[in-house]
C-alpha cells in the first residue's frame, strides 16, 4: 500500500451519517449545493435536507424521463411533491440485492445542469452506499426489538410471568403503564384456512388495528398469531363501561370493510383486569366470546355479557342434550308433525315472554299467541309464568343454538 | 422467534399399532390411568392418536385458578405440576382430554411434547416411534398445505380452543364384502 | 448411562433392533436400533413396553416346586436342589428303560435366539430320546414353497416398495409386521396398487386400495380363477410356456376351471376376480405375500402353491425388485446351527431318537409304549395357551413323572408343571438373531444382570448337564464350559462370515448386518401345481355351523406380554367376534356373555358384534388365559410331514350364557 488518502468528503459524510439519513442528506446537500430528498421503497419521503418536507413523510410523485428506466442507478425524472415539481437526479439504494428507495437530488432547471452533477457521481453513489447501510441498520434494530416485544406480549397473554414486578418493568421499556386496568379485544379472520394463503391477510389486519390505535391516540400493545390479532386495549376510568372499547371496534370493522378482509373479521372481548398476572384470562376469554359471539351471532361479544352461554358451552354436552330433551323434547316430538311451536317458543323467549312484543315481531293475533302458549303448556305440562320453567326453557334454548341441536 | 409446534395425524396412513402411545409412556415413565398420548378408532374408517394439543387457545389455561400452565415461545403448553391444587377444572375443560389426573399424586399431568427432547433437537418419542409416518411434527406458524385439513370425522370440537394439529384425511378405498 | 444392542427375538416378522438404556444395571428405557434397515430405529407397541416386560411383579424370580401338581402348593427352591430333583429324575428313568426315550421336550418360538437350541442340544447330549419335529407355524407354507421353486425363499422385504401391485392374501402386517407398512406405502406412494384377500376386513383391509373378502380356506380357487383370465389376456414379453408343467396347469385351467364354480366356493364376484386379473396383467412387477393365515387349513399347501404358480404365470418370479412371492425364508438353516444340531449321544442299541410331529405333539406321545414318555421338558411355549388338543396335553400331563417348564411368567402350561425355572428376558443374555421374514444379522448383548435368580436356556442346559455328569459320569457330553459368546463364534463360520460380510462378531456390536447376496428362486427350478384332487363341489363337512378364526392379537404373542399394564391395563378378557347375522339368530347383544362350544369343550367369552365379519365365522384372538384354542382339535393328512396345525379347521357353536 502506498499513501492512500480518504477524501475530506468521505470522512464528512461518515461522520453525518451518524445522524442517520437526515444527517446524509443535510451534508451532501451542502457538498452539492443542492437540495436533498432520500424516500423509501413505497416513495414516501423518509429524510430530506429541505425544512418543509423534513420527517413529514410526504408522499412523492415520480415522473421518469422517457429515455430514463428505473432499473439503473442513476435516472433523472421530475418529482411532484407539495404541489411542485422539481427537477432531480435518482439514484437507488440499494439493501441485500432489493430497492429499499432512491436519493433525489433537486435540480435548479433541465438540461443544463444534468452535465454539472456529472462530476458528482461518485459522491452521490457513496452517500447511497451510505443510506443502504443505515436503512439495513434501522430495519435490524426495529426487528431486534419488534421480537423483543413479541415474546413479552406472547409470555404476557400465555400467563408466563408468574410475577407482577416482571410485567411491570418489561412494560416500562416501552413506556407501557401495565398498573391500569386493561381488557383484552381479540380481532380474527373468520373461517381461516390456517394451511393456505389466507395467512397474509393477518399483516392487513394488524395493520388496519394499529392503524386505528395510533389515530384514536391509543399506544398500540398488539399481538398476531395464526388468524388473529390481540390488542391489549386501556381502560382509564370506569372499567365496567364498554363504551370506548366498542366505539374503537366499530371503527376498526368499518376500515376493514375498506380492506380485501371486508366482512371476514369478527371481534371478541375479554373482562378487564386490573392485575397485568390476570390479563391472559382476559385474552382466552376474548376468544371465547369470539367463538360464541360467531355461534350466536353477535356483533359486539363481551365475555362479561355472556353469562349462562359461557357455562353451557363448556358443560358436558351429553348432559346438556338429556336436559334439552327432558324440558323441550316432548316439544319437539310434537312440531314434528309440522307445527311450529318451538318457533312460536323461540320468539317468546327472545322477547322475555312479553306478549305484545312477540305477537307483533311473529305477526300474530295476541289471542292466537296466548292460545299456542296455552297449547305448549299442555304438551310440556308446566306453567309458563313460573319463573323456574322460564329458566329451564331459556337454558334449553341456548343449549340448542350453542351445539347446534 | 415465536412458533406453534403442532403435530400432523394422516389418518389415512396411521394402523392404530399402539407404537406411539407406549413409546411415549417408554420415554416419560407414565403409568396407570396416567395416558399422555392414546390411541382410539374414531370412526369406522380411522384411527386417532391423540395427545395434549397444546392450543392456540388453551381452555386449561383459562379455567386454572393457580396459573399453572404456561406455554413456550415454541407453542408448546407445560404444567408446572407442583403449582397444580388437583382440583380438576382443567381436566373438564379440555375437549381432547389432554390433562391427566393422576390419583396417586392427586395432581393433573400432560403430554409435553417432549420439549427436553425438543431441545436436544431430536423428535417427540411418539413421533419418532411412528413407522408408518403418521404422525408427524410441525410448525403450525409456517406450514402450509392445501391438502391439509383442521379436523376429521370423530375428533373434538376444534372452536374455542384451536388445537395444534393438522389433519390428512383418509382417502376413498374400494371394497367387495361376501354376500353370504 | 450405558446403551446396549438387542434383538427382539419374539416369534415375529420384525426381530427388530433395539438399543437398551442401561443405567445402574437397570433397563430404564428401550428404542428401536437406527442401524437396524429393516426396523429402522422403531419397535412396536410391545417393544417399547420392554422395560416393563422385564421389571415385572408377575415375572418368576426364583425357581419354584408345586405339590401336588395343580395345586398352586408353591415353594421356593434352590438352582441346587432344583437340578438335583431334575438329574435324579433323569438318571432314575434311564435306569429303569436302559435309555432316555421316556424324555421329551415341548419346546417352540418364545424365544427364536440361535443360542436358544441350547435346549435341543441338551436334549441331543443325552443320547436317543423323543424329538419333536416340524413347525407348527408355517410348516404346511414352507413345505409348498420347497415344492413350487424347489427351496425356501423370500425376497428382501424392503424392495417390496419397488412394486407396483402388492397383493396380500391372508396376512395382516398392520398388527402382525407394522414395519413393513411403510414400504407398502412407500410403493403406493409410487403408484402401486394395494390389495388385500382376507376373510376377515382386518387393520389392513382398512388400508388397502382394495379390499376382497373370500371365504375361509378357498385362497387357491380365487387363484386359479384369476389365473384363468390372465391366460386368456395374451401378455407379450412373457412366455411362461418354458416352464416346468405349464402344459398341465395350462390344460386344467383352461379345462376344468369354471368361472361359476370359482365364483361359487371363493364368494367372490366375476367382477372383482376379473378386477384382480386386471391388476396383475397391468402392473409388473407385482408382489404375492402368503400370509400364514391362508395355510392354517388343511389345503393351506395347495393354497400357496397356487400363488406361487400364479406369480409365475404373470411373470413375477424372475428376480426383479418389487415382484415375487414374499412368505418367509430360511435364511437360519445356512448356520450350523451348532447347538440345534449338536450330535446326538451314541447308544449302544438305539440308533436315533424317537421323532415326533409338533403339530400333533400331546396326543402322539401318549401314544408312544416301550418305553412310555415320563419327563417332559417345556421352554419357549405354553402349550396350553397356543396348542390345540388341550385335552391331550393334560392326559399327557397326568401321566408325566416329572413337568418341568422354563419360563418368565406363571404360563398356562407352567401352572400344571411340578418345577418352573426362570427364564432370563433376552436383556439378561446373549444370543444371535435371524429372522425369517427381513435378511438381517444382528446380535444380542448382555445389557442387564439377571432379574432375581433367572438364567438363560443355555446356562441351565450347561448347569445341568454338569450336575448330571457330577452324579452318572459320562452321561452328557455338552461342552458345558463353552461360554456364550464361544457359540456365537462357532455359528459365524468362515462361510456365514462371508454371507454377511463380516470378519468377526464385533461387527455386530457395531450394528446389524444384510446379508449380501439373498437366495433367490429361479424359473428353471420351478414348477406349476395343479391340485391333486379337484373336486371344488364336495363341500366340506361343518360339524357345527361356525368356523372359527383364531388369529393374534395386536398386543400380545400368544400369551407373551398379556401381564404388562402398558398394553393392557384391564384384566385380560376373551372376545367373540360374530356377525351381525349371528347376533340376530343367537338374540346375542354386544358385550354379552356367550358360550362357544364343541365337543371339544367350552370357552364363556364376550360377544362383539363385527358388522363386517362372514355370517359363517366366529372369530376370537389369542389370549393368555382363558384360550379358545381349548375348542381347537385336528390331526394332519400325514404326521410325517412337517405340515403346521391347521388351526383355522376348526368349527363350534355358540350361545348366550344362562343367565342373560
Amino acid at each position: 500500500m502506498g499513501n492512500v488518502m480518504i477524501p475530506e468528503f468521505a470522512q464528512e459524510m461518515l461522520a453525518a451519517a451518524e445522524n442517520g439519513l437526515n444527517g446524509i442528506a443535510i451534508k451532501l446537500s451542502q457538498f452539492l449545493e443542492h437540495p436533498i430528498i432520500i424516500t423509501d421503497p413505497l416513495h414516501n419521503c423518509i429524510a430530506s435536507s429541505l425544512e418543509n418536507l423534513e420527517n413529514h413523510q410526504t408522499e412523492i410523485v415520480i415522473h421518469l424521463h422517457l429515455d430514463q428506466d428505473f432499473e439503473q442507478l442513476f435516472f433523472h425524472c421530475v418529482l411532484a411533491y407539495n404541489g411542485d415539481f422539481k427537477e432531480a437526479l435518482g439514484h437507488r439504494i440499494i439493501v441485500n440485492n432489493l430497492n429499499q428507495g432512491c436519493i433525489f437530488t433537486l435540480l435548479e432547471s433541465a438540461d443544463g445542469e444534468k452535465n454539472l452533477m456529472d462530476g458528482y457521481e461518485s459522491l452521490i453513489h457513496y452517500a447511497a452506499s451510505l443510506c443502504s447501510l443505515q436503512i439495513k441498520k434501522d430495519k435490524e434494530i426495529k426487528q431486534e426489538r419488534y421480537r423483543f416485544k413479541n415474546a413479552f406480549l406472547f409470555d404476557l397473554l400465555y400467563g408466563n410471568f408468574k410475577k407482577k414486578e416482571d410485567i411491570l418493568s418489561y412494560g416500562n421499556i416501552w413506556n407501557w403503564n401495565l398498573l391500569e386496568p386493561h381488557v383484552v379485544l381479540v380481532f380474527a379472520i373468520k373461517d381461516f384456512n390456517y394451511f393456505s394463503s389466507d395467512r397474509q391477510l393477518i399483516q392487513t389486519l394488524l395493520y388496519t388495528v394499529e392503524q386505528g390505535l395510533t389515530q384514536n391516540r391509543i399506544e398500540p400493545i398488539t399481538f398476531s398469531k395464526q388468524n388473529e390479532v390481540v390488542v391489549i386495549f386501556p381502560k382509564k376510568t370506569d372499567t365496567r363501561n364498554q363504551q370506548k372499547e366498542t366505539e374503537f371496534i366499530t371503527y376498526i370493522m368499518n376500515q376493514l370493510k375498506k380492506t380485501e378482509l371486508q366482512d371476514r373479521v369478527a371481534c371478541g372481548i375479554g373482562k378487564t383486569y386490573e392485575n397485568p398476572e390476570e390479563l391472559f384470562r382476559s385474552y382466552q376469554e376474548a376468544k371465547v366470546a369470539f367463538e360464541l359471539g360467531q355461534l350466536l351471532e353477535v356483533d359486539m361479544p363481551s365475555f362479561a355479557n355472556m353469562g349462562l352461554e359461557t357455562i353451557l358451552y363448556k358443560h358436558d354436552l351429553q348432559a346438556l342434550k338429556e336436559f334439552y330433551y327432558y324440558v323441550l323434547g316432548d316439544l319437539l316430538e310434537y312440531d314434528e308433525n309440522g307445527g311450529e311451536l318451538m318457533y312460536t317458543l323461540e320468539n317468546l323467549a327472545k322477547y322475555q315472554f312479553d306478549l305484545k312484543q312477540t305477537s307483533e315481531a311473529l305477526f300474530l293475533h295476541r289471542n292466537t299467541l296466548r292460545y299456542r302458549i296455552k297449547k305448549i303448556e299442555e304438551i310440556l305440562n308446566i306453567k309458563m309464568d313460573d319463573l323456574n320453567n322460564r329458566l329451564n326453557i331459556i337454558a334449553a334454548l341456548k343449549i340448542k343454538q350453542l351445539h347446534k341441536l | 422467534m415465536i412458533k406453534q409446534m403442532g403435530f400432523i395425524f394422516n389418518a389415512d396412513a396411521c394402523i392404530g399399532c399402539m407404537a406411539c402411545e407406549v413409546a411415549c409412556r417408554n420415554e416419560n415413565k407414565t403409568f396407570a390411568n396416567v395416558k399422555w398420548r392414546r390411541v382410539t378408532k374414531i370412526s369406522q374408517d380411522s384411527f386417532l392418536s391423540n395427545s395434549c394439543n397444546h392450543c392456540s387457545s388453551p381452555e386449561c389455561f383459562r379455567v386454572c385458578p393457580e396459573s399453572a400452565f404456561t406455554k413456550r415461545y415454541d407453542g408448546i403448553v407445560l404444567i408446572d405440576s407442583s403449582l397444580c391444587n388437583g382440583c380438576k377444572l382443567c381436566v373438564q375443560a379440555c375437549p381432547y382430554d389432554a390433562p391427566q389426573f393422576d390419583y396417586e399424586t392427586n395432581k393433573v399431568t400432560k403430554c409435553q411434547m417432549c420439549y427436553p427432547r425438543q431441545d436436544q433437537g431430536l423428535l417427540p418419542a411418539c413421533v419418532e416411534a411412528c413407522s408408518t409416518a403418521a404422525l408427524g411434527l410441525t410448525d403450525l406458524e409456517v406450514f402450509m398445505d392445501p391438502k391439509a385439513v383442521p379436523a376429521i370425522e370423530g375428533f373434538p370440537d376444534i372452536r374455542i380452543t384451536q388445537p395444534s394439529i393438522a389433519f390428512y384425511p383418509v382417502r376413498k378405498k374400494e371394497r367387495y364384502f361376501l354376500e353370504n | 448411562m450405558e446403551t446396549f444392542r438387542n434383538v427382539c427375538p419374539r416369534n415375529c416378522y420384525g426381530t427388530c433392533g433395539i438399543i437398551s438404556h442401561v443405567e445402574n444395571g437397570m433397563l430404564t428405557k428401550v428404542t428401536g436400533d437406527p442401524k437396524h434397515g429393516f426396523s429402522r430405529g422403531r419397535l412396536c407397541a410391545k417393544g417399547y413396553a420392554y422395560t416393563q416386560f422385564v421389571y415385572n411383579s408377575y415375572r418368576l424370580k426364583y425357581p419354584i416346586i408345586q405339590s401336588p401338581r395343580g395345586s398352586g402348593n408353591w415353594k421356593r427352591i434352590s438352582w441346587d436342589d432344583a437340578y438335583n430333583i431334575i438329574a435324579e429324575k433323569i438318571l432314575e428313568l434311564n435306569d429303569r428303560y436302559g435309555s432316555n426315550l421316556a424324555l421329551s421336550y415341548s419346546k417352540f418360538s418364545g424365544n427364536i435366539g440361535l443360542l436358544h437350541f441350547a435346549t435341543e442340544g441338551m436334549f441331543n447330549s443325552f443320547g436317543p430320546h423323543t424329538k419333536p419335529f416340524g413347525n407348527l407355524c408355517m410348516g404346511t407354507g414352507e413345505m409348498a414353497i420347497k415344492t413350487s421353486f424347489g427351496k425356501m425363499a423370500s425376497p428382501v422385504p424392503e424392495d417390496m416398495a419397488e412394486a407396483k401391485l402388492i397383493v396380500i392374501w391372508g396376512a395382516n402386517p398392520a398388527v402382525t409386521n407394522i414395519h413393513q407398512m411403510k414400504f407398502i406405502y412407500a410403493a403406493r406412494k409410487k403408484g402401486a396398487k394395494i390389495v388385500v384377500i382376507d376373510p376377515v376386513f382386518t387393520e389392513t383391509a382398512l388400508k388397502a386400495d382394495l379390499y376382497i373378502q373370500i371365504k375361509p380356506g378357498s385362497d387357491a380357487y380365487l387363484s386359479f380363477g384369476i389365473a384363468k383370465l390372465l391366460l386368456e389376456k395374451k401378455t407379450p414379453e412373457h412366455h411362461p410356456e418354458h416352464l416346468n408343467g405349464w402344459e398341465e396347469y395350462k390344460n386344467f385351467l383352461q379345462n376344468n376351471v369354471d368361472m361359476d364354480q370359482i365364483c361359487q366356493k371363493t364368494g367372490v364376484k366375476y367382477e372383482y376376480i376379473e378386477k384382480l386379473a386386471e391388476l396383475y396383467h397391468n402392473c409388473k412387477p407385482a408382489a404375492t405375500w402368503s400370509g400364514f393365515g391362508i395355510q392354517r387349513n388343511k389345503y393351506g399347501g395347495e393354497s400357496v402353491e397356487a400363488l406361487n404358480s400364479l406369480a409365475a404365470l404373470s411373470g413375477n418370479i424372475n428376480v426383479v425388485k418389487g415382484g415375487g412371492v414374499y412368505f418367509a425364508h430360511g435364511d437360519i438353516y445356512d448356520f450350523p446351527l451348532n447347538l440345534a444340531n449338536f450330535p446326538e449321544k451314541k447308544h449302544p442299541s438305539i440308533s436315533q431318537s424317537r421323532l415326533i410331529n409338533i403339530s400333533n405333539f400331546a396326543a402322539a406321545i401318549r401314544e408312544l409304549k416301550e418305553p412310555p414318555v415320563k419327563f417332559l421338558w417345556i421352554a419357549s411355549r405354553s402349550p396350553l395357551s397356543q396348542d390345540q388338543n388341550f385335552k391331550a396335553w393334560e392326559e399327557l400331563f397326568q401321566e408325566m413323572e416329572l413337568i418341568v417348564t422354563v419360563d418368565l411368567y406363571m404360563t398356562n402350561a407352567a401352572k400344571m408343571s411340578d418345577i418352573i425355572l426362570p427364564a432370563a428376558s433376552h436383556f439378561e443374555e446373549e444370543d444371535l438373531n435371524v429372522g425369517y421374514w427381513h435378511h438381517w444379522l444382528a446380535i444380542n448383548e448382555k445389557a442387564i444382570p439377571p432379574y432375581f435368580e433367572a438364567k438363560s436356556d443355555l446356562q441351565i442346559a450347561r448347569e445341568l448337564t454338569k450336575r448330571l455328569n457330577e452324579l452318572s459320569p459320562g452321561f452328557s457330553d455338552f461342552p458345558y464350559d463353552l461360554e456364550p459368546i464361544d457359540w456365537i463364534k462357532k455359528e459365524l463360520t468362515p462361510e456365514i462370515k462371508k454371507i454377511y460380510g463380516i470378519s468377526s462378531y464385533k461387527d455386530l456390536l457395531d450394528g446389524p448386518r444384510h446379508r449380501k447376496q439373498i437366495e433367490t428362486v429361479c424359473e428353471e427350478a420351478f414348477s406349476f401345481h395343479i391340485p391333486k384332487k379337484w373336486n371344488p363341489d364336495a363341500q366340506d363337512k361343518k360339524p357345527y355351523p361356525y368356523r372359527l378364526l383364531s388369529p393374534q392379537s395386536l398386543l400380545k404373542i400368544h400369551s407373551q406380554f398379556s401381564n404388562i399394564s402398558w398394553l393392557h391395563p384391564e384384566l385380560e378378557e376373551t372376545v367373540a367376534e360374530i356377525s351381525k347375522k349371528t347376533a340376530e339368530e343367537k338374540d346375542i347383544k354386544d358385550g354379552m356373555k356367550v358360550r362357544i362350544f364343541n365337543g371339544h369343550g367350552t370357552v364363556t367369552a364376550t360377544a362383539k358384534i363385527n358388522a363386517f365379519l362372514p355370517e359363517d365365522v366366529i372369530l376370537v384372538r389369542q389370549t393368555a388365559k382363558n384360550t379358545i384354542n381349548r375348542l381347537i382339535t385336528t390331526r394332519l393328512h400325514d404326521e410325517n410331514n412337517p405340515e403346521s396345525t391347521y388351526f383355522y379347521d376348526s368349527f363350534v357353536d355358540i350361545s348366550k350364557k344362562e343367565g342373560h
